[in-house]
C-alpha cells in the first residue's frame, strides 16, 4: 500500500507524543488519519479500508501528535497467519506530514508497530513501496528489510513496487505457503 | 445537487438493492432529482414480497459503535479496498458537483472539416496504443463519443455499426459517415483481434493488460473480410474526392491504409503461422512514417472525448483520469509493436529447442521489452494447440531437446521405436516408458517457455515457482533412468574414483538438472536486473551465480555416448560450448564476487555489516535464498558456510570477534586475505575476458542462435564490455591499494561507485546482469 515519507534518523522533535490508536476515539482521530494518508493518493481508500485495519488491529496503529494534538504521522498495520502459513505482519500505510519529514518520526512509528508484532509472535513482516520512493526504501532497509520481489505496474498510476520482507524467525524461511501474489490490491 | 451511486444501482438491474435504497429515504443530502424512474421503485413479482426493513435496520445499526466492523470471515482486505464511498467525488463516479451535467454533450453527427477528422483519428490512435500499454478501455478508447455511439447499444450487424443509429436521414458529411466510420470500424475490429490473441495466452490482468470490455462487443461476430471491404470502399471514396487539399487527402488516405494493414496483420484467419504474416507487419511499418510526417495537419477535437462516458461503462469503479499519451509516443510504441511482431515469426525457423529457447530469451531481453501483444503472439507461435513452432509434435520437440542435451542418437528417442508392435520387444517397452516421461514433463517444459514470455518481474516470480517443479521432475527422472537401463542395455563407465566404481549416464535426470540450473541462473540474473539486490548483497549473489554455473559441469559431462556418430558430434560440440559458457559465467561471477568481497572486507563500500535492530545476516540470507531452499540439489549452504565460501565478513558480528574474514577499519592496511581477494578477482576476470572473447567467436550453429544471432551477439558484446570494465577497475584498485600506508588507509586511496545504487543502469552499466563497480583512485 502506500508509504509516504522521508527520513533521516536525527533528533525527534521533543514536543511530539507517540501513542497507540485508541479505538474508542475513532471520531477524534480517523478523519485526520484519512486526511494525512490520502493527501498523496490519486484514488483514496474508502472508510472500509481504514476500519478493516483499525477495528481488527487498532493496537498496531501508532500516531505521532504535536503539542496541540495535531496528527503529524501515522502507521497502520495488521498481523495474521498468511495463507495458512507464517504469522505475517503487514505494514499497510505510513505517512508523515511533509514539514516533519526527515526527523525520524516514520522510523519511530514503524518500530513501535514492529515491536508489538514481535511480541505477538510474528514470523515475518512485509510491505510494498513504490520503486521510486527512495526515502521509504532507505527507512526499511536500515531496519533490516530486504527486497524480495518486484511487482510490475502494481499501482494504478502504472508504477511498479518492491515487496520488502523482514524475517523475524529462522522458521519463516522454511514455512511453505503460497507467496507469489500481491498481498493487497493496491491503490494510488 | 448530485446523483449517487445508489440511484444507478437501483435503476439498473440489481434486484435486492431496493431495500438498501430505503436508507436514503428522507436524507437531505441526496437529491434524486434525475431520472424518469423513481429510485424507490419497488420490485415485485410472484416470487418476491417486498418488505420495508428500515426500522429494523436502524434499530440494529444503533447497537453498533462507530467504527465497529461487522463482517464474516470472507470479508478480506480485497473486499474492503473494493468498497466505494457514495458522495465522495474521488470514489463515486456518479457524483455531480452543483450545476454539473451528468454527461458532456457532443453531437457525433455534426459536419466536421477534414482537419478535425484527421485530428480525431490521430487521437484515437493514441488511446488505442495506451490500451495496448495496459490501460483500461474506459480510460482510453471508450472515452470517444464516436466509438460510444457505434458500440452502444450493441450493433447487431456491421451495417448497424455507424454514428446515425436512430435517425433515418442523418446529417453529417461523407468525411464522418464514410471515412471516420470506416476508421472506427477498422479500429474496433483490430482491437477485437488483439483482445482475443492476448486473452488466449498467459498475461497478467491489470499489470500487463486490462481485458474488461464493459459489456461492449468489439464487432466479434463480424468477419474481418467485411471490415476490410468497408475500409477499401472508404479509400475509393476518398481517392475520388477531388475537392480535398492534396496534403490532407494523402494524410487521410495513409490513415485508412494503415487501418487496413493493421487489421490484416492481426488477423489469423489464414492460420496464425501463415507465411504472409510477417509481411503484413512490414506493410504497417512502411505506412507509419507518413502518419507521423502528416500529424501536424490534424486539428484536435477535444470535446469529442469525455471521461464522463465512464459512468455508463462501470458504476462500481471510481472515476479515473483519461490516459493521454502524445502522438509521437503512440507512433514510437506502434512502430516497435510492428517490428517486434514481425520479428516474432523468426522463431518458426526451426533449429532445435535450445535455439528456440535462446530466441525467446534474447527476444525478451531487449529494452524496452516487447509489449504484451507481441509476447502473447510469441506464445501462440511456440505452442498452438498441440503443434510446436508450426511443425513439431510436443513429444518430438521434447525428444529433440533430450537429443541436443543428453541423448545424441540414443535408442530411447529413436522415432523408429514407434513402429515396433511386439510387446516383448525392449523398444516397445521403451516407448511406453518414454510416453509416461513425456506426459510428466511436457507441461513443465513449455512452462519454461511461457515464463520467459512474461514481463520481467513476473518472469522471475514464475521461475521461482517452476524450479521447485523441476526439482521434483529431476528426482522422478532419476528413478526412470534406473528403470530404463535394462531396456537400453546401458553399460556404466568404469571409474575407480566414482562411488561404487562406475558411472551411469542418468540422461533424463541430467536433462532436468540442466534445465533447472538454467532457471536458477536466470532467477539470480533477473534479481540484478530488477534491482532486487542491495549493493552489499552483490558479492554474495555473484557467488551464487558462480556456484550455479559451476554445477553445470555435472549433467553435461554425462552425455550418453551410445549413439549415432553425427548426433554425438552435434551434441559434443554443443556440450563444449555449453561448458565454455558455464565456465565464462563462473569466471566473471567469481571475479565480481571476489571484487565485492574485497570492498566488504575493507569497509570501502558502506556495508550493512553492522547491527540491525530486527535482523541478522542469517535471517537476511535465509530470505535471499528462499527460492532455492526447497531444492534437493544443489544444496544451499547455511549462512556461516556461505559467508566463508563467498569470503564475506559475517554480518552482525562485532569486528573483534572471530569471523570468516575480519572486517577492517579504514585506517588499517588491508589484510593479506583481503589483498588475496583482489588478486583472485584479477585472475578470474582475466579468464572471464578470454572466455567471453572465445564465446563471441562461436558460430550461430554452435551457439544455437541461428535465428537470433544479432541479439545474442549484441548481448555477448555487452558482457564483454562489462568484463573489460571490471578488469580495468581491478587494475585501478590494485594500483591504488599499493599506496596504502604512511598514514593512508584504504579509503584514503580509493573510492567506489556502484551504478545500480542510484537506480540508473545507463550510468556505467554495460549489462543488466553484470554490475561492475567503478573504482576511482584518490
Amino acid at each position: 500500500m502506500s508509504h509516504l515519507t522521508g527520513l533521516a534518523p536525527s533528533d525527534l522533535p521533543s514536543e511530539l507524543r507517540f501513542l497507540q490508536y485508541p479505538s474508542s476515539k475513532e471520531s477524534t482521530y480517523l478523519p485526520a488519519i484519512r486526511q494525512l494518508i490520502s493527501n498523496d493518493l490519486s484514488e483514496p481508500y474508502s472508510i472500509c479500508v481504514y476500519r478493516y485495519f483499525l477495528y481488527q488491529w487498532g493496537d498496531l496503529c501508532f500516531m505521532a501528535l504535536d503539542a496541540d494534538d495535531k496528527l503529524i504521522g501515522v502507521v497502520i498495520s495488521k498481523l495474521e497467519a498468511h495463507r495458512g502459513g507464517p504469522m505475517r505482519g503487514y505494514i499497510a500505510m505510513l505517512a508523515v506530514r511533509e514539514e516533519y519529514r526527515g526527523k525520524g518520526i516514520a522510523t519511530r512509528l514503524v518500530r513501535m508497530a514492529i515491536d508489538i508484532m514481535i511480541e505477538r509472535d510474528a514470523d515475518e513482516i512485509a510491505l510494498e513501496t513504490e520503486v521510486t520512493n527512495t526515502a521509504a526504501m532507505k527507512l526499511y532497509e536500515r531496519l533490516g528489510f530486504l527486497r524480495s520481489k518486484r511487482l510490475h505496474r502494481y499501482y494504478l498510476n502504472g508504477n511498479s513496487a518492491f515487496r520488502f520482507v523482514l524475517y523475524i524467525k529462522e522458521s519463516a524461511a522454511t514455512l511453505r505457503y503460497e507467496d507469489y501474489d500481491p498481498e493487497l490490491p493496491p491503490s494510488a | 445537487m448530485s446523483e449517487s451511486r445508489i440511484d444507478r444501482a437501483v435503476n439498473g438491474a440489481m434486484p435486492p438493492l431496493h431495500e438498501l435504497s430505503l436508507a436514503d429515504k428522507g436524507e437531505e443530502t441526496a437529491h434524486h432529482q434525475s431520472q424518469a424512474q423513481s429510485p424507490l421503485r419497488m420490485i415485485s413479482s410472484a416470487a418476491t414480497a417486498a418488505k420495508d426493513i428500515t426500522a429494523k435496520f436502524r434499530a440494529a445499526a444503533s447497537a453498533l459503535e462507530t467504527g465497529q466492523l461487522v463482517k464474516d470471515a470472507y470479508f478480506t482486505l480485497f473486499e474492503s479496498v473494493g468498497a466505494l464511498e457514495i458522495m465522495d467525488p474521488k470514489m463515486d463516479s456518479g457524483y455531480l458537483k452543483p450545476g454539473e451535467a451528468l454527461e458532456d454533450e457532443y453531437d457525433v453527427l455534426q459536419n466536421l472539416p477534414p482537419e478535425e477528422v484527421l485530428g480525431i483519428m490521430d487521437q484515437l490512435l493514441c488511446y488505442e496504443m495506451a490500451w495496448y500499454m495496459g490501460n483500461p478501455l474506459s480510460q482510453t478508447l471508450f472515452t470517444s463519443f464516436y466509438l460510444d455511439r457505434m458500440l452502444w447499444p450493441q450493433p447487431k450487424s456491421l451495417e448497424d455499426a455507424k454514428f446515425d443509429r436512430d435517425k433515418r436521414a442523418a446529417p453529417g458529411n461523407g468525411l464522418i459517415h464514410v471515412l471516420l466510420r470506416a476508421y472506427c470500424v477498422g479500429l474496433i475490429k483490430t482491437c477485437d483481434l488483439a483482445h482475443r490473441t492476448i486473452g488466449g495466452e498467459q498475461y497478467y490482468e491489470e499489470e500487463d493488460f486490462v481485458t474488461n470490455l464493459y459489456h461492449r462487443n468489439l464487432l466479434t461476430d463480424v468477419q474481418t473480410a467485411e471490415v476490410k471491404i468497408v475500409l477499401e470502399e472508404a479509400i475509393c471514396w476518398l481517392e475520388a474526392e477531388f475537392a480535398l487539399h492534396e496534403a490532407l487527402k494523402t494524410a487521410l488516405l495513409s490513415r485508412l491504409r494503415f487501418r487496413k494493414a493493421f487489421l490484416v496483420a492481426l488477423d489469423f484467419e489464414q492460420g496464425i503461422t501463415d507465411a504472409q504474416r510477417p509481411s503484413g507487419w512490414e506493410h504497417c511499418s512502411e505506412i507509419l512514417p507518413t502518419l507521423h510526417e502528416t500529424r501536424h495537419l490534424g486539428a484536435v477535437v477535444e470535446q469529442s472525448f469525455s471521461g464522463k462516458i465512464q459512468r455508463r461503462l462501470a458504476s462500481s469503479v471510481p472515476p479515473r483520469p483519461i490516459v493521454t499519451i502524445s502522438f509521437d509516443e503512440a507512433c514510437t510504441f506502434l512502430g516497435r509493436l510492428c517490428t517486434h511482431s514481425k520479428e516474432a515469426y523468426s522463431i518458426l525457423q526451426y533449429d532445435g529447442p535450445s535455439c528456440a529457447m535462446n530466441y525467446v530469451w534474447y527476444f525478451q531481453a531487449r529494452q524496452p521489452q516487447p509489449s504484451v501483444y507481441t509476447r502473447c503472439l510469441l506464445q501462440s507461435l511456440i505452442l498452438h494447440y498441440t503443434i510446436v513452432l508450426d511443425q513439431r509434435s510436443i513429444k518430438r520437440f521434447v525428444f529433440d531437446s533430450l537429443q541436443e542435451i543428453v541423448l545424441p542418437g540414443s535408442i530411447m528417442i529413436d522415432p523408429a521405436n514407434d513402429d515396433v508392435e511386439a510387446p516383448q520387444d525392449p523398444r516397445f517397452q521403451i516407448v511406453q516408458k518414454m510416453n509416461v516421461f513425456i506426459s510428466r514433463v511436457a507441461d513443465s517444459y513449455f512452462e519454461i517457455f511461457r515464463a520467459i514470455c512474461m514481463n520481467r518481474s513476473r518472469m522471475r516470480r514464475m521461475l521461482c515457482h517452476l524450479i521447485i517443479e523441476w526439482d521434483n521432475i529431476q528426482l522422478e527422472a532419476e528413478a526412470m533412468d534406473t528403470d530404463l537401463r535394462d531396456l537400453t542395455k546401458e553399460q556404466p563407465v568404469v571409474d575407480p574414483k566414482a562411488v561404487g566404481g562406475e558411472i551411469w549416464a542418468f540422461p533424463l535426470s541430467s536433462w532436468a538438472f540442466y534445465l533447472k540450473l538454467q532457471q536458477m541462473e536466470w532467477i539470480v540474473h533477473l534479481g540484478f536486473e530488477l534491482d532486487i539486490y542491495r549493493v552489499d548483497e552483490l558479492g554474495g549473489m555473484y557467488w551464487q551465480v558462480s556456484s550455479a554455473s559451476g554445477e553445470h559441469s555435472n549433467p553435461a559431462s554425462r552425455a550418453n555416448t551410445h549413439g549415432k556418430r553425427e548426433a554425438i558430434n552435434n551434441c559434443f560440440t554443443w556440450i563444449d560450448f555449453a561448458m565454455l559458457q558455464a565456465s565464462a559465467t563462473q569466471s566473471l561471477a567469481d571475479g565480481l564476487s571476489c571484487f565485492f568481497a574485497f570492498f566488504a572486507n575493507t569497509s570501502i563500500l558502506p556495508a550493512p555489516y553492522g547491527q540491525f535492530p530486527y535482523s541478522n545476516g542469517s535471517l537476511r540470507y535465509a530470505l535471499r535464498m528462499r527460492p532455492f531452499l526447497g531444492l534437493s540439489i544443489p544444496e544451499v549452504p547455511n549462512y556461516a558456510q556461505f559467508a566463508a565460501l563467498a569470503s564475506l565478513p559475517l554480518a552482525d558480528v562485532p569486528a573483534t570477534s572471530k569471523s570468516a574474514t575480519k572486517p577492517h577499519s579504514a585506517s588499517n592496511n588491508p589484510t593479506a586475505e583481503a589483498l588475496a581477494l583482489l588478486d583472485s578477482a584479477a585472475e578470474a576476470l582475466r579468464n572471464a575476458r578470454k572466455e567471453w572473447e572465445a564465446i563471441s567467436k562461436a558460430s550461430p550453429k554452435i551457439a544455437r542462435t541461428t535465428n537470433c544471432d544479432d541479439w545474442w551477439r549484441a548481448d555477448v558484446k555487452n558482457v564483454l564490455r562489462a568484463c573489460i570494465a571490471a578488469n580495468i577497475a581491478v587494475g585501478t584498485a590494485k594500483k591504488a591499494v599499493a599506496g596504502v600506508g604512511k598514514g593512508k588507509g584504504v579509503t584514503d586511496v580509493l573510492r567506489v561507485v556502484v551504478g545500480a545504487e542510484d537506480g540508473d543502469k545507463s550510468k556505467g552499466g554495460y549489462h543488466a546482469f553484470w554490475v561492475v563497480p567503478k573504482v576511482i583512485a584518490l
